[in-house]
C-alpha cells in the first residue's frame, strides 16, 4: 500500500518537475539560424573559400608549390619584365583540403581564406563537380594601373630608343666622311 | 439553436435531412480548420520547448499554412495498397477510425444551446461513439498483412480499450454531482449563481467542477491522463513510437488514407479537450474556473463570445497536452497496462464512491458549509 501511494506521488512529482523544465526552456531564445537569410557568425580562424588580391601577387608560385594536393593552378605572363598579365588562377575545390598552407607561405600576404572579417564563404553547393574548379581572378590580362604603367614604360623605352637612334645617327654621320 | 430539434418540430423528414447535412458540413469544416491549427500549434509549441523555430516559411507569418501544404502533399502521394492485403478492410479502416472520433462532435456544445444535436445522453454518447475508432485501428492492423502492423494494432487496441474504463468512471463523477448526462446541464451547474439576483458579474456556487471537491479534482486528473491514452498521445504513444521505430498499425498507409488517421488523432484531441473544458473547467464561461460568472445574455454576440472562450480554453488544454508530450518519456506497454488497470481505475472508483457517498448519503466534507 505504501509503495502504491509512493508510486502515485512520485509520478505526480516527477511529471511536474519535468514540465517545469520544459516550461523554463520555453523562455530561452531559439538557437536556430535561418540560413540563408541569416548567417552564422564564424569564428576568427575559420578557413573558407580563397580570395586572391590580384594586384599584390608577385607570381612567385609558393602557394602552388606548397599545396599538398596540387590544387592551385596559376598562369600569367610577365610584360616588360615586371607587370603581370593574368591568364589563370584556379583553385580546385574537389581537392582543396583547406589546410591554410598557401596562406601561411605567401610572402606578400595576398591570398586569404577570408577570415579577416568573419565573412568566410563556405557554401560549395553544386551538382556538377567541374564547377568546383573555381577561378579566383577578378580580371584577366593587365590591371588598369598596370596598363598605364606598361604604356608609360613602353613610351619611355620608345623615347629612349628614338633618342639613342638619333644620337647614333649623329655619331654615325660624324663618322661617315673619313670612309668616303 | 439545436438544429435537429428545430427540424423535428417542423416535422418534415426533408428538413431533418437538410439540417443533418448542414450540421455535418459545419462539423467537417470546423474539424478541418481545427486540425490545421492543431498541427501547426503542435509543431510551433514543440519547437519552442526545444529552443528552435518550427515552421517559418509557408505562409508569411510563422508558417501557418504549413499544414495546408502538407495535406496537399499527402493528397498527391501514390496510393499504395499491399498486395496480399484485404482490400475492402484496408480501405474502410481509416474511415471507421475517423468517423468514430468525428461522430462525437455532434453532441459537443460550444455555447448554451449551440450544438448539432442536443442529446440527453451527451456524456454517454460521446464515450460510446469514440470507442468505435478502436475497431478501425484493429482493422487497419489486420488488413495490412504485416505482422508488425498487427502487433502494433493489438497493443493499440489493448491500450484504447483499457483506458475506456477510467475515462468512463472519471466522467461519472461529474454526472453524479450534477445529476445529468447532458453536457449543457453540467456547464449550467458550474455557472449556477450563488445568490438570488445575479447581475452581469456574479459569484457562482461552483465555478468549475475542477475546484469543487476533492473527488472531482481527482476525477479531472484521472480523466485527463486516461484521455491522453485514448488519443494515443503523450506518454502513451507506444503504438506510434512503434511506427517510428519498427512499424505500427498505420505503417502500410500513405497519402490520403494516412491523413485520415492523422485527422482522427487530432479530432480525438479536440473531443477530449472539449469534454475536459465543458465538464471540469466551466465550459464557455470566460472567468471559470474562478467562481465568477459573466452573464452576457442570449444575443448572437454573447453566443459568439462564449464560442470564442470555449475555443480558447480548448486550445489551452491542447497546449497542455502538447507540453506533456514533449516532457515525458514514453511508457512501456506493460507500464501502460499497469497504469490503466492498477492505478487509474481504482483511483477513479474511489473518487466515484466518495462522490456517491457525498451526494446520496449527505456526508459532508466541510460540515455545515458544503
Amino acid at each position: 500500500m505504501l509503495s502504491y501511494t509512493r508510486n502515485i506521488l512520485d509520478s505526480l512529482k516527477t511529471s511536474i518537475a519535468g514540465m517545469r523544465i520544459t516550461l523554463r526552456n520555453l523562455r530561452r531564445p531559439h538557437t536556430t539560424v535561418q540560413y540563408p537569410e541569416e548567417q552564422l557568425t564564424l569564428p576568427a580562424g575559420y578557413r573558407g573559400i580563397h580570395t586572391l588580391d590580384q594586384d599584390i601577387c608577385i607570381y612567385c608560385f609558393q602557394c602552388s608549390r606548397i599545396c599538398p594536393v596540387d590544387c592551385i593552378e596559376m598562369d600569367a605572363e610577365r610584360i616588360e619584365k615586371k607587370f603581370l598579365s593574368w591568364k589563370q588562377f584556379t583553385v580546385d575545390y574537389n581537392k582543396c583540403l583547406f589546410c591554410d598552407l598557401c596562406i601561411e607561405v605567401c610572402p606578400k600576404d595576398c591570398i586569404h581564406m577570408d577570415r579577416r572579417e568573419g565573412s568566410a564563404k563556405f557554401a560549395l553547393i553544386t551538382d556538377d563537380r567541374a564547377t568546383l574548379n573555381l577561378d579566383l581572378l577578378a580580371y584577366r590580362g593587365l590591371s588598369e594601373a598596370d596598363q598605364k604603367n606598361v604604356a608609360k614604360v613602353r613610351a619611355e623605352a620608345a623615347a629612349k630608343a628614338a633618342a639613342a637612334q638619333a644620337s647614333a645617327k649623329e655619331a654615325g654621320g660624324a663618322q661617315a666622311p673619313p670612309a668616303g | 439553436m439545436d438544429l435537429m430539434a428545430v427540424a423535428a418540430a417542423d416535422g418534415a423528414g426533408a428538413t431533418m435531412a437538410w439540417t443533418a447535412l448542414l450540421g455535418l458540413a459545419v462539423a467537417l469544416g470546423f474539424i478541418t480548420v481545427w486540425t490545421m491549427f492543431a498541427v501547426w500549434l503542435e509543431r510551433k509549441a514543440s519547437a519552442d520547448f526545444q529552443s528552435r523555430l518550427g515552421p517559418m516559411y509557408v505562409g508569411r507569418f510563422h508558417g501557418w499554412l504549413q499544414t495546408v501544404a502538407d495535406s496537399i502533399k499527402l493528397a498527391f502521394k501514390e496510393d499504395i495498397i499491399p498486395a496480399e492485403s484485404d482490400r475492402t478492410m484496408f480501405c474502410i479502416a481509416p474511415a471507421i477510425a475517423f468517423c468514430g472520433a468525428f461522430a462525437a462532435l455532434i453532441a459537443i456544445p460550444a455555447a448554451a444551446g449551440w450544438q448539432i444535436v442536443d442529446l440527453d445522453l451527451g456524456v454517454f454518447f460521446i464515450v460510446a461513439i469514440s470507442s468505435i475508432g478502436t475497431i478501425g485501428v484493429i482493422m487497419a492492423g489486420w488488413s495490412s498483412n504485416n505482422k508488425w502492423s498487427l502487433l502494433g494494432a493489438m497493443r493499440e487496441a489493448a491500450q484504447l480499450v483499457s483506458y475506456e474504463i477510467p475515462v468512463s468512471l472519471a466522467l461519472l463523477v461529474p454526472v453524479l454531482v450534477t445529476g445529468s448526462l447532458r453536457l449543457g446541464d453540467i456547464v449550467a451547474f458550474q455557472s449556477a449563481p450563488f445568490g438570488q439576483d445575479p447581475g452581469l458579474l456574479y459569484f457562482t456556487r461552483h465555478g468549475s467542477l475542477l475546484l469543487y471537491s476533492p473527488w472531482t479534482l481527482v476525477a479531472a486528473l484521472v480523466y485527463f491522463t486516461a484521455s491522453l491514452a485514448e488519443c494515443k498521445r503523450a506518454p502513451f504513444d507506444l503504438p506510434e513510437a512503434e511506427s517510428e521505430l519498427v512499424s505500427g498499425f498505420h505503417t502500410e498507409y500513405s497519402g490520403l488514407r494516412f491523413s485520415f488517421f492523422f485527422l482522427e488523432e487530432y479530432t480525438m484531441m479536440f473531443v477530449v479537450s472539449a469534454i475536459f473544458v465543458l465538464v471540469f473547467l466551466g465550459g464557455w464561461q470566460p472567468l471559470a474556473p474562478l467562481p465568477l460568472c459573466i452573464d452576457l445574455g442570449d444575443g448572437l454576440l454573447a453566443k459568439g463570445v462564449y464560442v470564442a472562450v470555449f475555443l480558447v480554453k480548448c486550445v489551452l488544454v491542447l497546449w497542455v497536452q502538447i507540453w506533456l508530450r514533449w516532457t515525458l518519456p514514453r511508457l512501456r506497454v506493460d507500464q501502460v497496462m499497469t497504469m490503466g488497470y492498477k492505478y487509474l481505475t481504482p483511483i477513479a472508483i474511489v473518487a466515484l464512491m466518495l462522490a456517491a457517498l457525498y451526494c446520496y448519503h449527505g456526508i459532508r466534507y466541510i460540515p455545515g458549509i458544503v
